[in-house]
């Protein structure tokens, strides 16, 4: 079965129920501003979530675009204005449901809104195809098959092994060990859907008294223990899906010679096999696709005809899931970090005992670390490191006696930065982030605080009355505890909120600024280490690797800078 | 103003003030919930009037209004201190046993060290100066999770601050669960003087409840109560704050996530802080941990795991080694022990195999029973249990086996010792060997094998029409000694679920309609659909029964985790009431870090757990556990002790 009708089938699974987040925080248009504040501070439902099943009112949205270029609406032939299409995706209503019909779903839970990335984030129905690079051959063909090189050249047998016969491939364990096969490298199924078939001729002549058995799965890579598997034997006639080596299913073998087995695994948790899905099955983790069995009896079980592998299919496909983070870093001591990336460099700002501080940020470490000079009667604070315009650009917030307090930009050019140039006065630097349209370089949006810690976020040579953060920010740390990116074509704001001593952040989610999915708590302390107690003061950038966070660990102690990765589709 | 209880700051600090907690304020419904009063209870009524704070405990079916006057208030069937609305009452809980409480007369003794490279001055045994922000943390993680008091003593100067009250001098009892701090230890709580005030600060908190101290300078003797609760489906603990004109302020609900882990307790650090002369802290100071009712705190205070065969280091043998034949009946797998107590012995059972578990979604593994005694409840002394010579206490030897030899008829799992019935007794499940259809059977010490009951479709025994499987059995007491219950998992559709019918213990089988304990009926969140394994401890309380049960079920993610429930019943019910769920279920969970006591590097998975009442109020657990370290190529299965507190001596 090729690669392609694999993922159609476990689409075809996966797409007819949407077990993933439920969207929270999408108000119903008719009071936008309000309805979202309400939502994404308190989880609260909206009016607009009524049974209506009609077409509802749309307007305008006030907001500004993650990506312009991304489109999609509930009811793409009704020849609305592309803001206006974009609200049936938001509104809380199945707009394209006919009377008396069954819906499609409403907002995010229709198809036909995947196109938007606010609706992808932690969905594992709108991924993308793997290859860059491949994680792993995609296909092993063992008929015929009589050096395992040649047809598997990226597998490594383990365990009593595996022999190759010119009628597929045999598993030679036995009930004391298994013998196997472990593919390429570990996959990451906290940011990976994965769907695995195996093809196989049933044992002859065991006549279901023999330990013929064959499993088909994954193990954790962590700890090596078995994590997801379909199992295969001869004795009990059918399949038993198992996680962590508990049973979750059986099913009945179909009759005849060739059996098919087909698993599919989803970032969400969820697992689907033989038709079923199985939501919130296992928790996903890296881990090691393996093929291993038993099919030595001691009774001359080499006079059987044994289980014999025909060919092995794997795919993979990268999803944008919120909380799928690599090992964290830690970095230094320091507070109130800023990261940019100009498509090959990372760069990282940050405060240290006053002084504005910078460095690149490579393989998880930094380097060419440098101090912002002093100036007489200047205090600056909250550094952004921006790539923009072809250059870099370090903004910051600056106070002067005289002065007061305003925000500036200072270019950078060779090795010193150019003197500072007002950006906005009277109010506080609280982010600076870019989107991200997929037909240019994007546009500046800037977030603010005045002395009061009210937020304004200025875009496109505009204020943004209809884009209110407080509510969102109800709960942080401090009121900039915030971190904003573009992460495939949707904002993702990051808040650092308190739990009493712990500090995790939450990820919130939008299209335009105006409307936002609340994707819940992404990000916890590591209960040991720098950030033993939590992450506070988040930054963000996208990257080609993916979305790169930093952050400060809580532990007690003196604060230290950290960072840690996601890989998502671009 | 001495002894005045300021409330001003109370609405934005989610704390309340309240002399003790006056349980008559708490809202009680017409009748509990469970669908069992006809509709949903009222909505949630405010604590005190004008109250923006948070509110009491909602629990659902209403809250037990005074947790000592003998009644079930609340009518869910839960009587004072049994019923979870009562965990935080003062009179539910009872000073640890085995613990030593931290008492100093002098901060230079053994087991304090300074929080930051300066250290506090001391003179005659009281904290006097904390520089420009000190202080000492003691070096033993205390383990809060049951409960626990920290009383001190703080030197009041009453010298005036004008300035801002967060740069005033002050000194403070900080609970934390880190021992650094910069300069000063995040506080889960802590209770300090500052500017002629009495605060309870907690992190994340802006307003702090406040009690005016006066200006008269003198000794303030503070004292913060730590109880287990719950709030909202999570267990806490609930801060008491006794203030020295006699009030009481009650702190915000610290999550018990938020504690860090003291062995296999949890727990926080305690430590004194505070920054210049103003404030001093006496010599005087006292931690004592307690024994409060938390069914989600799991002590280890007793010996080694249990192991089917010697030979491991800190390990006790259940003796099941066999040497002949080869291979050993249960060198591969133990699982689902059942712990029982006769006579001041203690008796351990379960199932046991000469192969992996593994193996057993590709074909059938056959398991027997072994049986095992010690003659003290502890054994620590005698790091070994009387094995059953070689032999299965039920099933063939060797229970397993794949070619070169005949394969058992009969597999036998899940067993239970019950002393009910005079002598000990073995119930378990039985199947034949190639199937997952199993019935609950029973074995006299004179190991004549009865019947108890079959599933649908099953002869030789009285009939479950319920369920298309049977195991887990687990004799309860009824209040009728020749009638006792017997729980049970019930397998039926794909679905499991907890079922109780009669027993004769004559017959030596069920009787009568069974009913569902627990199920898919009820609302189980956070666990799945599928619920299984009782286990019961039961007690008298005046003329009922009182009746906990643990189960076991899958969160999402399928992992395992112990759920507990409670029901009262009356001796001649005829069918026991519906039980209520603690509210912070679960209780125990595989990523906890008790499964991997003893190994931190490991990985463990639980498989089964069992309960007994080992003496007092003392519970013992033993919970079967996977144990894995990354290179392991096989698993170690064993049973890890645990124990709990539960009924207080006052009951």
């Amino acid at each position: 079965m090729p690669r392609s009708t694999l993922f159609a089938l476990f689409f075809a699974l996966a797409c007819g129920d949407d077990g993933a987040v439920e969207p929270r925080g999408v108000d119903g248009g008719a009071d936008r501003r309000d309805a979202a504040a309400q939502d994404a501070a308190g989880g609260g439902t909206d009016g607009g979530a009524a049974a209506d099943g009609g077409p509802g009112p749309v307007t305008q949205s006030e907001g500004f675009r993650a990506d312009p270029s991304r489109v999609g609406a509930e009811d793409p032939g009704a020849g609305l204005e592309a803001d206006a299409a974009l609200l049936t995706c938001r509104d809380g209503r199945d707009n394209d449901r006919a009377d008396g019909a069954m819906g499609d779903g409403a907002d995010c839970d229709d198809p036909q809104c995947l196109a938007l990335g606010v609706c992808c984030v932690g969905r594992a129905d709108c991924c993308v195809a793997d290859l860059d690079p491949p994680t792993l051959a995609t296909e092993y063909t063992f008929t015929g098959c009589l050096e395992l090189g040649t047809c598997a050249a990226d597998a490594r047998p383990y365990g009593r092994g595996v022999e190759p016969s010119a009628d597929g491939l045999f598993l030679r364990g036995d009930e004391t060990d298994v013998g196997g096969l472990e593919f390429g490298r570990p996959v990451d199924l906290r940011s990976h859907a994965v769907a695995l078939g195996v093809t196989f001729r049933a044992p002859r002549g065991c006549e279901g008294s023999c330990l013929e058995t064959l499993s088909l799965g994954l193990r954790a890579a962590g700890d090596g223990l078995p994590l997801v598997r379909v199992d295969y034997g001869a004795m009990r006639g059918g399949f038993v899906l198992t996680v962590r080596g508990r049973q979750i299913a059986f099913v009945s073998s179909a009759p005849g010679e060739t059996q098919v087995a087909e698993l599919t695994l989803e970032p969400t948790g969820d697992l689907v096999f033989a038709g079923v899905r199985y939501p919130a099955a296992f928790v996903p983790e890296p881990a090691q696709i393996v093929l291993e069995g038993r099919g030595r009896n001691p009774d001359g079980g080499d006079a059987l005809s044994p289980i014999a592998v025909r060919n092995v299919e794997v795919a993979t496909e990268l999803c944008d899931i919120p909380s799928a983070w690599t090992d964290r870093v830690a970095l230094r001591e320091g507070t109130r970090p800023s990261v940019g990336h100009d498509g090959e460099r990372t760069r990282l700002a940050w405060m240290d005992n006053g002084a504005v501080h910078l460095a690149d940020l490579r393989e998880g470490a930094l380097g060419d670390e440098r101090t912002l000079p002093s100036e007489e009667g200047v205090r600056y604070d909250d550094p952004e490191i921006v790539f923009e315009d072809g250059g870099w650009s370090l903004y910051l917030t600056r106070r002067q006696e005289e002065l007061g307090v305003e925000v500036v930009r200072r270019r950078e050019t060779g090795d010193t930065f150019e003197l500072p140039e007002v950006v906005r006065t009277g109010v506080r630097l609280v982010r600076v982030s870019r989107s991200r349209p997929s037909d240019g370089p994007g546009e500046r949006v800037l977030l603010t605080a005045n002395e009061d810690g009210d937020l304004e976020v200025f875009a496109g040579g505009r204020t943004l009355d209809a884009v209110d953060l407080a509510p969102l920010l109800a709960r942080a740390t401090s009121p900039d505890a915030c971190a904003l990116a573009v992460v495939n074509g949707a904002w993702h704001l990051h808040v650092a909120e308190r739990a009493g001593t712990r500090v995790s952040l939450r990820l919130f989610v939008s299209d335009e600024l105006v409307h936002w999915r609340d994707l819940g708590e992404v990000l916890t302390g590591d209960g040991q280490g720098f950030d033993a107690l939590g992450t506070d003061l988040p930054a963000s950038v996208w990257t080609p690797e993916g979305l790169r966070l930093v952050y400060v660990g809580v532990d007690g102690g003196s604060p230290v800078l950290g960072t840690l990765l996601r890989a998502a589709p671009p | 103003m001495r002894g005045l209880v300021v409330l001003a700051a109370l609405s934005l600090a989610g704390c309340s003030i309240l002399n003790e907690p006056d349980r008559s304020r708490y809202r009680v419904d017409a009748g509990p919930d469970s669908g069992r009063d006809g509709g949903p209870d009222a909505p949630d009524a405010p604590d005190v009037p004008d109250d923006v704070g948070p509110d009491a405990p909602d629990l659902g079916p209403g809250v037990e209004t005074d947790c000592t006057n003998g009644r079930d208030d609340d009518e869910d069937g839960l009587t004072d201190c049994e019923d979870f609305d009562c965990t935080t009452e003062a009179t539910c809980c009872m000073a640890a046993a085995g613990r030593t409480p931290i008492e100093e007369t002098t901060f230079m003794s053994v087991g304090w060290e300074s929080t930051t490279d300066m250290v506090p001055v001391i003179e005659e045994g009281d904290v006097i100066d904390f520089w420009t922000g000190a202080g000492f943390v003691h070096d033993e993680c205390v383990p809060f999770g049951g409960g626990g008091t920290v009383s001190a003593t703080f030197r009041y100067t009453a010298t005036p601050c004008d300035g801002e009250l967060e740069e005033c001098p002050f000194a403070r009892v900080t609970l934390s669960p880190v021992s650094e701090g910069s300069p000063f230890l995040p506080a889960e709580l802590a209770v300090e003087i500052r500017g002629g005030l009495l605060r309870v600060t907690q992190e994340g908190l802006r307003d702090a409840p406040t009690s005016e101290l006066g200006g008269e300078a003198r000794d303030v003797a503070v004292r913060i109560d730590l109880r287990p609760g719950t709030r909202d489906g999570r267990a806490v603990l609930v801060p008491f704050v006794r203030t020295p004109s006699g009030g009481t302020i009650e702190g915000a609900p610290i999550d018990q996530r938020n504690l860090t882990s003291c062995g296999t307790l949890q727990g926080l650090r305690v430590a004194v802080e505070g920054r210049g002369t103003a404030v001093g802290v006496r010599g005087s100071f006292r931690v004592e941990t307690q024994d409060c009712p938390n069914p989600s705190q799991f002590d280890r205070v007793i010996d080694d795991p249990l192991t089917a065969e010697g030979g491991f280091a800190n390990r006790t043998s259940l003796g099941w080694g066999a040497t002949e034949p080869d291979p050993d009946w249960a060198n591969a797998w133990i699982g689902a022990p059942s712990l029982a107590v006769l006579s001041g012995e203690l008796h351990v059972a379960g199932h046991a195999s000469n192969h992996d578990p593994n193996i057993e979604p590709g074909g059938w593994v056959g398991t027997a029973i072994g049986h095992s005694e010690h003659n003290a409840l502890d054994w620590a002394s005698t790091p070994s249990f009387s094995g059953p010579d070689d032999e299965p206490r039920l099933g063939e030897q060797p229970p397993s086996c794949f070619g070169g030899c005949t394969p058992p008829r009969f597999k036998f799992r899940e067993p239970h010792l019950s002393p009910l019935t005079g002598a000990l007794r073995l119930f378990a499940a039985r199947a034949e060997l190639a199937t997952d259809v199993y019935e609950i059977v029973t074995q006299s010490a004179s190991a004549e094998l009865d019947v108890v009951v079959v599933p649908r479709g099953g002869t030789g025994g009285p009939i479950e029409e319920n369920c298309e499987s049977l195991r887990d059995p687990f004799l309860a007491p009824s209040g009728d000694a020749l009638r006792p219950w017997l729980f049970y998992t019930c397998i039926d559709g794909g679905r499991s679920s907890i079922r109780a019918a009669r027993y004769l213990v004559g017959e030596r089988e069920i009787t009568g309609m069974s009913f569902e304990v627990l199920g898919a009926a009820d609302d189980l969140a956070p666990f799945g659909l599928d619920v299984y394994s009782p286990e019961l401890v039961v007690d008298m309380d005046g003329d009922d029964l009182v009746y906990r049960l643990w189960f076991l079920g899958f969160l999402p993610g399928s992992e395992l985790a112990v759920g507990l429930a409670v029901t009262r019943a009356a001796p001649d019910a005829a069918e026991l009431p519906k039980f209520t769920l603690y509210p912070a279920n679960p209780v125990l969970r595989d990523s906890d870090p008790t499964l991997t006591t003893g190994c931190s590097e490991c990985r463990a998975l639980a498989q089964g757990f069992t309960v007994a009442r080992i003496e007092g109020n003392r519970l013992r657990f033993l919970l079967a556990r996977d144990l894995r370290t990354s290179d392991a190529t096989h698993p170690r299965f064993e049973f890890l002790p645990l124990e709990q507190v539960w009924v207080p001596d006052s009951l």
